[in-house]
């Protein structure tokens, strides 16, 4: 194993600030905040030392669980591709996908606060696995039972599909 | 306090889909089938017209119940006329008859509305002939077509294409020399899968091609110019052995699986040479035989062209063999010119006493000295 790093040598791990909506701090390293496409774009021009993000539209509950999430997937990425190097079959992508779906059972209101954070700092995995979650709701079901299953009144006029 | 803002925070729950920004509805709608997706516009007036504008449309054919061509028309008519990401067309009917110019239709409507992504799957035993207007389509980033029949326009123009996954495709083309591939400058990933071809050669020139995926029945007679291939994968069942010719060297090459019985001596030395960068190589038992057969035939051992071209970067290897003598040889140059290997595997479909001695009898004569993990494993073929 040539590739492995040797820990000792390594220096120390670099970390950036997330705070939160509500004013909470969050120090996390470098390689997790880069999951967000919108910290990875603008990252290179922040000098190293002003390296706090604010980010208004996060709530700190949401931002732990979004952070648990990038942190999950930096470091399966790292196993999985360790395990495709040493032998042909690895279950680590399974497992994720595992994990994600565990991840992602989450009551409604989670899930849309889920959602919109993915949307707002652009992290396309967790973005997907929110949407196609929302997507699923909506799935296989009549108009009546997605109206109850989201609370939306039904305030159209004429309804079309109601004799059916 | 926290317990009032708990309560509005449920109240808010109540109706959040609808505050959600129409961009992330219509994203949540794109994972739907557009049946789905129309069905919508009867929840509330809000939702009355957000689906005409989705960037997305999934038209499967099975789950229609009524007439779908007729579906389909209305909603194209209907919808706003914004322009289309992904257009999916999964087609199932029984009979076909009158439909190939309405299946153009639709994609014709597609590609006016500057789709980026189009698929055509077709389950229909009868191919699905299409229009040429489709490879002159400048938007167009991914192409994947099942069971369709095509013929090449004078001048093909994909400037964006990326992705072209073509399965069960008729090329009704004599010629394919420059035509197709060459014309598409952002070509990275090219699937080529049980496709039927009229003519006899197939040059696949792509200077931006980083996977190559070749499955099937192909032409006697292949050139590919593909300098930046990472992944290349060959499993041609032609009868015949081929004549397969590479222009240039594989540099970036990581993983090759070849099962291919070619034509001779030098096109077996020049395919390992090509592949020689490889880290994850993966040989058919056909290809194993290929190579001692080309040897047999020119009287020249093969091991010497193979001792030419080190495996340098060799860490992973897949091998079918039947064990016999010839094989185990060939085999054990291989290893012992791989500096790097780490694993080997072995496919055998039957004879696993047989692999068990040989294993036994390769560690002892190599793999002491060579320090790598020898796995053996006997796979049976599906």
């Amino acid at each position: 194993m040539k590739d492995s790093f040797n820990p000792s040598i390594e220096p120390p791990k670099k970390t950036v600030t997330l705070v939160s909506s509500d004013g909470y701090d969050f120090e996390v390293e470098e390689e997790v905040a880069l999951e967000s496409q919108v910290i990875k774009d603008g990252f290179e021009d922040k000098a190293v030392d002003d390296r706090e993000y604010l980010l208004f539209n996060v709530h700190s509950d949401t931002l732990e669980l979004i952070i648990k999430y990038c942190e999950k997937h930096v470091s399966s990425r790292k196993s999985i591709s360790a395990a495709a190097a040493s032998s042909s079959s690895s279950n680590g992508e399974e497992a994720l996908k595992e994990w994600d779906e565990h991840f992602i059972s989450v009551d409604t209101n989670t899930l849309y606060d889920i959602l919109m954070a993915a949307d707002y700092l652009n992290i396309k995995s967790l973005l997907d696995l929110a949407i196609q979650k929302v997507a699923d709701t909506i799935h296989g079901r009549s108009p009546e039972q997605i109206r109850k299953k989201f609370n939306i009144e039904n305030d159209s006029i004429i309804d079309p599909w109601a004799s059916e | 306090m926290e317990k009032k803002q708990k309560i509005s925070g449920t109240l808010e729950n109540l109706n959040r889909i609808n505050r959600l920004p129409v961009p992330v509805i219509h994203h949540v709608l794109s994972f739907l089938p557009v049946q789905e997706v129309v069905q919508t516009c009867v929840l509330s007036r809000g939702w009355r017209n957000l689906w005409c504008s989705v960037p997305t449309l999934d038209f499967d054919e099975q789950l229609n119940g009524g007439d779908f061509s007729k579906f389909f028309n209305k909603v194209l008519i209907l919808r706003d006329g914004s322009d289309i990401e992904k257009f999916r067309l999964n087609l199932h009917q029984k009979n076909l008859y009158h439909s190939n110019s309405k299946v153009n239709n639709w994609i014709l409507y597609a590609i006016r509305h500057n789709v980026q992504i189009l698929g055509l799957q077709n389950t229909h035993e009868k191919y699905i002939h299409l229009n040429s207007q489709i490879f002159t389509c400048e938007s167009l980033t991914e192409l994947y077509l099942y069971h369709a029949s095509i013929h090449l326009p004078e001048s093909v123009c994909l400037p964006a294409l990326s992705v072209l996954h073509l399965r069960s495709v008729y090329f009704k083309d004599e010629y394919l020399d420059e035509g197709l591939f060459s014309a598409c400058p952002s070509l990275e990933n090219l699937t080529l899968e049980n496709c039927d071809f009229e003519c006899d050669m197939l040059s696949i020139t792509a200077s931006e091609l980083k996977n190559l995926r070749m499955k099937g029945l192909f032409p006697s007679s292949i050139v590919i110019s593909a300098p930046n291939l990472v992944s290349l994968e060959l499993i041609i069942n032609n009868e015949l052995p081929l004549n397969l010719m590479f222009n240039g060297d594989l540099k970036a090459l990581s993983h090759a699986n070849v099962d291919v019985k070619l034509d001779s001596f030098d096109l077996t030395t020049e395919l390992i040479s090509i592949i020689k960068h490889a880290r994850y190589l993966t040989f058919s038992a056909c290809f194993l035989q290929s190579i001692i057969s080309a040897e047999l035939h020119k009287h020249v051992p093969i091991l010497s062209c193979i001792i030419q071209t080190p495996f340098f970067n060799l860490k992973w290897l897949k091998i079918g063999t039947t064990f016999r003598n010839d094989e185990t040889i060939v085999i054990n140059n291989i290893l012992r010119h791989s500096p790097e290997i780490e694993s080997v595997f072995f496919v055998n479909d039957v004879d696993c006493r047989r692999m068990l001695l040989y294993a036994e009898r390769l560690l002892k004569a190599i793999g002491y000295k060579m320090q790598y993990n020898l796995e053996v494993y006997k796979m049976l073929h599906s």
